[in-house]
């Protein structure tokens, strides 16, 4: 009898002494917030070029470029730009992201490195629409979170 | 080399001109203040090359379609007053390779605000000079997200312009939302539309085009805007009358339901035509009197619809045609879709005069209720 008691003795002191370290423990919970972050590379100006005769009424001029985005989050990314003009003469120009629109968004909550194209295209007019020369415009990239 | 210039006459850009690459970290800072105070806040800009960047403040403007406008100068002053608590200690950087700069910034909140004000820093490269060419130019908008502490009230908004469209091959029910109150608010939105025996026809979310292109589950809807909520049906309903009801939720409080009855006609249903829906043969009906004044002729009606069709045929007298009494037998059909059936024209034709043709006006009614006008032309035989 007394060996048995001394046993239950032991085996409830060593169900209980978890109880009383565990009153000695501390938690703590490590959080960290990883902010939201997007670039932009490989992205330079490009040339427009036709295979029509150059000047030529009703040619189309067209060229593109490829960039890399990445984020590490849901970003929009958005273009806007004027028509390419050389002084007050100008010719209708328009602008793609990867082929479609002007704007697009990544996936919500998922990473983001791919390679986007930004194309751009103008049409010229009649021969006397337009005087020969360089005509330029700037194309603007807005990289959002919203 | 003459051709060669030829191509280049027109040259619209110059040589490719590499951008200052940078990258911006955060881009969304979101600010829970109160009245009076002044938060500081730092953005991070990275040089992946070395170059100049410029910081400028833009207004945001939240469009019919959800997404959000950068709007530099000619806003609302009191809407967008927010831009004008930004202030930066320096409003240039250089840039160097690889290595790290710290933009600081502080938010001057004024003592009477209350309520979600967004604006924006614009982090955007300086060009370097350029000649004749196409520059791209790249930008960081990072977005403040200022939410002010408001007393909890009454929520105000407004739903209205509900309706059915038929849009690029698909039926699309839309609504607008205002949400009139001073803080932003997630909208859930949920409609239902019954036929007239309130049968279910559809049960769908509606969301913002911005919402549905990120895959939020909510549309978000920022103080004063008024956003266009959208939802594809599968197929394109019966034309008919609807009972629409719409169940709305600003920021998990549950806004009165909406109801509206809509009559609906589809645009995409072809609209009837003679030839494509209503196949009539012959082409061409030759109509030839016998001696007895009398004459028989045998048309063929297909029903091409994808809904049944009931056409009462006419009888009268047209003596300016030279017909004493036509009519035609049976005077009532009903052809179910795909269905071909023949009809009889008789007719009596007056003696000495010729027969110059005609047409005979059949009244068709559509399974939907629609009515549409059939025309048979009847030539004679001579002409």
């Amino acid at each position: 009898m007394k060996k048995l008691i001394s046993s239950l003795v032991v085996v409830g002191a060593m169900i209980a002494s978890p109880v009383f370290a565990s009153l000695d423990e501390d938690s703590a919970t490590v959080s960290m917030n990883v902010a939201l972050y997007a670039t932009i590379t490989g992205l330079d100006d490009f040339v427009l070029s036709t295979t029509a005769i150059s000047g030529g009424a009703g040619a189309v001029y067209s060229g593109s470029d490829t960039y890399s985005l990445e984020s590490n989050g849901q970003v929009r990314v958005s273009l806007s730009g004027v028509d390419l003009s050389n002084g007050r003469d100008s010719v209708p120009t328009s602008y793609a992201l990867d082929g479609a629109g002007t704007s697009y968004d990544t996936t919500l909550d998922v990473v983001h490195n791919a390679a986007h194209t930004v194309s751009a295209e103008a049409i010229l007019g009649d021969i006397s629409a337009q005087k020969a020369g360089a005509y330029s415009a700037v194309i603007t990239l807005t990289v959002a979170a919203l | 080399m003459t051709r060669l210039k030829c191509i280049f006459i027109f040259l619209l850009a110059a040589m490719p001109v590499w951008a200052t690459e940078f990258a911006v970290s955060p881009m969304l800072i979101d600010f829970k203040s109160r009245p009076g105070t002044r938060e500081s806040f730092e953005i991070s800009v990275t040089g992946k090359q070395s170059g100049k960047i410029m910081l400028s403040t833009y207004a945001m403007t939240q469009q019919e379609s959800g997404h959000m406008s950068f709007v530099e100068s000619n806003f609302d002053p009191e809407e967008h007053k927010a831009v004008n608590w930004i202030h930066f200690e320096h409003k240039s950087y250089e840039l160097i390779q690889n290595e790290t700069t710290i933009i600081r910034a502080v938010i001057e909140i004024p003592r009477n605000e209350r309520g979600t004000y967004l604006a924006a820093v614009m982090i955007e490269e300086v060009p370097g000079p350029s000649n004749s060419n196409i520059s791209i130019k790249v930008r960081y908008a990072v977005i403040l997200n200022i939410n002010i502490s408001h007393p909890s009230g009454r929520l105000i908004t407004a739903f209205d312009n509900l309706s059915l469209v038929d849009r690029d091959g698909v039926t699309f029910i839309e609504g607008y939302f205002t949400n009139q109150n001073p803080f932003m608010g997630m909208l859930d939105s949920q409609v239902q539309i019954r036929d007239q025996d309130r049968r279910l026809v559809a049960r769908l979310p509606l969301r913002t085009e911005s919402a549905w292109q990120r895959g939020d589950k909510a549309s978000r809807v920022y103080p004063g805007a008024r956003v266009k909520v959208v939802a594809r049906l599968k197929s394109s309903p019966s034309n008919g009358d609807y009972k629409i009801l719409v169940r709305n939720k600003l920021s998990g409080k549950g806004l009165p339901i909406y109801r509206q009855e809509i009559a609906y006609r589809s645009s995409l249903r072809r609209e009837p035509d003679d030839f494509e829906l209503f196949r009539v043969t012959p082409e061409r009906i030759i109509v030839s009197p016998r001696r007895s004044g009398l004459s028989y002729t045998s048309i063929a009606v297909s029903n091409n619809l994808d809904q049944s069709v009931s056409i009462d045929l006419p009888e009268g007298t047209d003596r300016d045609a030279g017909i004493e009494y036509f009519e035609f037998i049976p005077s009532h059909i009903l052809l179910k879709p795909g269905m071909r059936q023949h009809v009889l024209l008789k007719q009596r034709h007056l003696p000495d005069i010729e027969y110059p043709g005609r047409k005979f006006v059949l009244a068709a009614t559509f399974e939907s209720g629609d009515q549409h006008a059939l025309v048979i032309t009847t030539f004679a035989e001579k002409s």
